[in-house]
């Protein structure tokens, strides 16, 4: 459009009424009009039976009472019905009933009215229908009176010319729409068709409405048969997720990374990631490493061919009954042989070995039966064993024999002095060890805080400063080295190009401190951040891209193959088949639904006449009219 | 929201540019200097030019039509508004409402921002349709239409004077805001027709069903409903003045509520047409 048109005032209409009524008695007569339609079909629905065939029947003979109203009763009404303010009060009135369908909810069972509205609100809208607004007297009253507004304003401008063309495509196209929808309302039928993979075909429909069956079937005239059946995923990926905290107290995925390496991230509050290293297949090992803060002092010890490290506070057992302790301070020098020690009610507590009894007070004896270092029990088939030789649980089973409290075997737990298995006896038993069982082994005590190693043995002790690698050969062991300050760290790898354990070596900041951490995609732990942020490093679900069921259409010797798929219906002999459903728990069934709309087709090509018609006026017409006419070259001379 | 800015450039970018072509533009309501009005249209263009970069490389990093999210459609509804404007200004010659087109554009961009959602989300298997692009892509022109006719219709409203001035920019030439805003909704009342048709026959084609009054659909149809009693109405005397810009704005808050409330609507929870937010 060019300014000149703009500039120039809009060339005036010829007024198609020419005994049009004044406006505020036009209005009256809309308002009447409207009210007369609305009411009037309102109270005719509370004695009608609700349902698809009324509705267009309504719809129908109301249009066409209205059209011949205006068509015989010359004059006023035909001016009003035809004309501009009509239809677009029509029109907002239209547009008011769509939107109440969408703020009130539509086709439910009247209760659940009762509980979103309460009873009294309830009631007015299943009274007036606006429970199923669009199915009701006063909607196809509205429809009517649009259809006759659309058919009379197009009556008044026949016949068709160069300039009303697109007038006529718009509201020709309306009715064909209408008409279409009538038809598809009438004779539409949807249904089921669930079928298994070369199991079964199927001849007839079970009828649904609003996604609900209805018990009702129908032949479909042809038999489908589904060949194969797939379900498409998007390929599986591995990315870092950033999550905030949602209002709904949960955590939302914002955004997600690639782990490509050496990208800093920026997260909320001048937090930031980076991912230092990526490892497709990662496997993991542990070594000890030196760190200048927030570690413990750490020793390593050579016996033999084997290295271990052992950190403070611990011990490593060389053979011929040695030892080497390390510790910060100098370590306690290590008793003698461990003895198991049995106290009986008062008396002093008694060394005894197995197979050994010891007399109770006031009869019968204990006898020490067998020994666990680390007690356990198999509570389902009632077994008790031995976990391992290190002195986690210590254990002794005993009889008692004799006397007032003969109860047999027991086990008496040097950890639990005062736990008898609920069982009660007169006389206590208590079991407890002790490092007194002979002479001190020899021992190597290393003391990181003074960096000395104490060798005691039989003969004395001697002290001397640490260096790494010095050989002790009173206990045969190797010192290789101390670490003042140093933790176990995991060490990642990977053993091949292919994503089968994923992880991340990443570098974090928050708040400032900044720090590495390992993350693996296979036991996905977020990075929390102080301010609530998480990272976390995880497979994206398998998502589905597509359902495809391969289907053979036959009838009457003509037989179709093809694939159907969400957006690719099937359409054969007068049907459209879609897909609409799969179990993921059977991935031979495929759920099919069939329609037949006779209407559908008058829809589109209504729809089409309206776009086109639209086009036209909107914007094709304007410039057709825009071109100079040739003027009189009298005209000229005058200008 | 800072460390989405730093993380994306072109978003700060592109919204910076729509705010400084924005003050630019209000520059020129005032100054009778012809290249402050120039480098507002300039910087209006290349904030248009890193908005589709902005819209074009999340395409090619999504490997579909970024339309998906709130978030996605906010940012293309700033760069529909800004072609439209750019548009709609080389059309009638004037710059006079290059400041609130700007503004609309900016706030797309922070609304975007506010909805936040970089994570790239898969289609599901009904949004996989040829319609797809199509059918946003004309809403979202469509809309932007109507929005420019409501942005001339408030400055016919609120600023009448510049009725005059508003061709006096370049032209010199008096133009009638009415007749911009009403050209402006032909065009929109075009787009959101086909759109509508587009719609229902994607509907048809994924659900069997070509209309199903989900409130989406309702509510478009609403719009066009009340676009087309405005188009009717126009033809009427005494229906040219301030009734129909109140019509124009009042349509396009309805175009407004139908892109962004209908999780307000308690019929949206059986919708297959509602926007999610993740957020």
């Amino acid at each position: 459009m060019s300014p000149a048109t703009l500039a120039a005032p809009a060339a005036p209409r010829p007024a198609p009424a020419p005994n049009s009524l004044p406006v505020a008695r036009q209005v009256r007569q809309i308002i009447w009009i409207l009210a007369a339609t609305l009411a009037g079909a309102g109270i005719l629905q509370l004695f009608v039976p609700m349902g698809t065939a009324v509705f267009v029947a309504a719809c129908t003979v109301g249009g066409i009472a209205f059209l011949l109203w205006a068509l015989l009763v010359r004059g006023r009404v035909r001016d009003t019905l035809g004309g501009f303010r009509f239809t677009a009060v029509v029109l907002f009135v239209l547009g008011i009933a769509s939107a109440v369908g969408t703020v009130i909810l539509q086709g439910k069972p009247a209760d659940i009215y009762e509980r979103a509205y309460g009873r009294g609100l309830a009631s007015f809208i299943l009274a007036l229908r606006l429970d199923d607004i669009f199915h009701s007297l006063p909607f196809a009253g509205l429809l009517a009176l649009f259809a006759a507004a659309v058919t009379v304003s197009a009556i008044r401008r026949w016949p068709i010319t160069r300039y009303n063309t697109g007038f006529f495509l718009v509201h020709g196209g309306l009715l064909v729409s209408l008409l279409g929808a009538g038809l598809s309302a009438l004779f539409a039928v949807k249904g089921r068709v669930d079928l298994r993979v070369g199991r079964e075909t199927a001849d007839k429909t079970s009828v649904t409405r609003n996604g609900v069956s209805t018990g009702q079937t129908v032949p479909l005239g042809f038999t489908l048969r589904l060949d194969k059946f797939d379900v498409d995923k998007y390929h599986s990926e591995f990315r870092m997720g950033v999550y905030l905290p949602a209002k709904t107290g949960d955590y939302a995925l914002k955004a997600s990374f690639d782990p490509d390496a050496d990208v800093r991230h920026r997260l909320p509050d001048g937090d930031w990631y980076r991912v230092k290293e990526y490892y497709p297949d990662m496997v993991t090992t542990e070594r000890v490493a030196e760190v200048a803060a927030d570690g413990m002092p750490a020793l390593q010890v050579r016996i033999g061919e084997q290295s271990q490290w052992i950190f403070a506070g611990g011990r490593v057992d060389a053979p011929d009954g040695k030892v080497v302790a390390f510790d910060y301070q100098k370590p306690a020098p290590p008793g003698g042989a461990m003895r198991h020690l049995l106290k009986v009610g008062d008396k002093e507590p008694q060394p005894v070995a197995m197979g050994d009894s010891v007399a109770m007070p006031g009869g019968g004896r204990v006898k020490a039966l067998r020994y666990f270092p680390h007690f356990s029990m198999d509570l389902e088939n009632h077994q008790y064993l031995n976990v391992d030789d290190k002195p986690v649980n210590p254990a002794l089973e005993v009889e008692v024999a004799g006397g007032a409290d003969a109860d047999g075997k027991r086990w008496l737990f040097a950890k639990m002095p005062d736990f008898d298995h609920g069982r009660g006896l007169k006389m206590p038993l208590v079991y407890s060890q002790d490092n007194n069982g002979g002479p001190a082994p020899t021992a190597v005590l290393v003391c990181a805080k003074d960096s000395t190693v104490t060798v005691t043995t039989a003969d004395g002790e001697r002290t001397i400063p640490f260096k790494a690698g010095m050989e002790i050969p009173e206990a045969g062991v190797k010192l290789v080295s101390l670490l003042a300050q140093a933790r176990t760290e995991r060490v990642p790898s990977t053993v091949s190009d292919k994503p089968n354990n994923p992880g991340l070596l990443v570098e974090v900041s928050d708040r400032g401190r900044t720090y590495e951490k390992l993350l693996e995609a296979r036991n996905p732990e977020p990075v929390r951040f102080a301010n609530g942020t998480a990272l976390v490093f995880e497979k994206r679900e398998d998502e589905v891209k597509a359902y495809r069921s391969l289907v053979t259409a036959s009838a009457g010797g003509e037989s179709v193959q093809t694939e159907v798929a969400v957006n690719s219906p099937l359409s054969f002999r007068g049907w459209t088949v879609y897909q609409v459903n799969y179990d993921p728990k059977d991935p031979s069934y495929s759920g099919l639904e069939v329609v037949k709309d006779p209407g559908v087709t008058w829809v589109f090509v209504g729809f089409g006449l309206l776009s086109a018609g639209v086009i036209w006026v909107y914007n094709v017409k304007p410039r057709i009219r825009k071109k100079p006419h040739p003027r009189p070259a009298a005209a000229e001379a005058r200008a | 929201m800072s460390f989405i800015l730093a993380e994306h450039p072109f978003f700060a970018l592109t919204g910076a540019l729509y705010a400084a072509s924005m003050a630019l533009y209000t520059a020129a309501w005032r100054s009778t200097r012809e290249i402050i009005g120039r480098a507002a249209t300039g910087v209006m263009a290349a904030a248009l030019l890193v908005n589709v970069a902005l819209v074009g490389g999340r395409w090619a990093q999504a490997g579909r039509a970024p339309f998906k999210s709130l978030f996605e459609t906010g940012v293309f509804l700033a760069l529909c508004m800004a072609a439209v404007y750019l548009a709609m200004e080389w059309m009638y010659k004037t710059r006079v409402f290059g400041a609130l087109a700007a503004l609309f554009s900016a706030g797309s961009i922070v609304f975007a921002l506010t909805k936040w959602d970089a994570e790239i989300v898969r289609l599901p298997p009904a949004l996989q349709s040829a319609w797809f692009v199509p059918h946003v892509v004309i809403y979202f022109v469509g809309y932007a239409a109507c929005g420019f006719a409501t942005i001339v219709s408030l400055v016919q409203l609120f600023r009448p004077e510049l009725e005059l001035k508003a061709g006096t920019v370049l032209r010199g030439t008096p133009i009638s805001l009415e007749q911009v805003s009403y050209y402006s909704i032909r065009f929109g009342f075009t787009l959101l027709s086909m759109g509508l048709l587009m719609g229902s026959m994607w509907a048809k084609s994924a659900w069997g069903d070509y209309w199903v009054w989900d409130p989406k659909e309702n509510w478009s149809l609403v719009t066009w409903l009340v676009y087309a009693g405005y188009l009717h109405l126009r033809r009427l005397k005494g229906w040219r003045g301030r009734a129909n810009a109140w019509l124009v704005i009042g349509g396009f808050a309805i175009v407004m509520f139908t892109y962004l409330g209908m999780g307000l609507l308690p019929t949206a929870q059986e919708s297959a047409h509602v926007y999610t937010d993740q957020g």
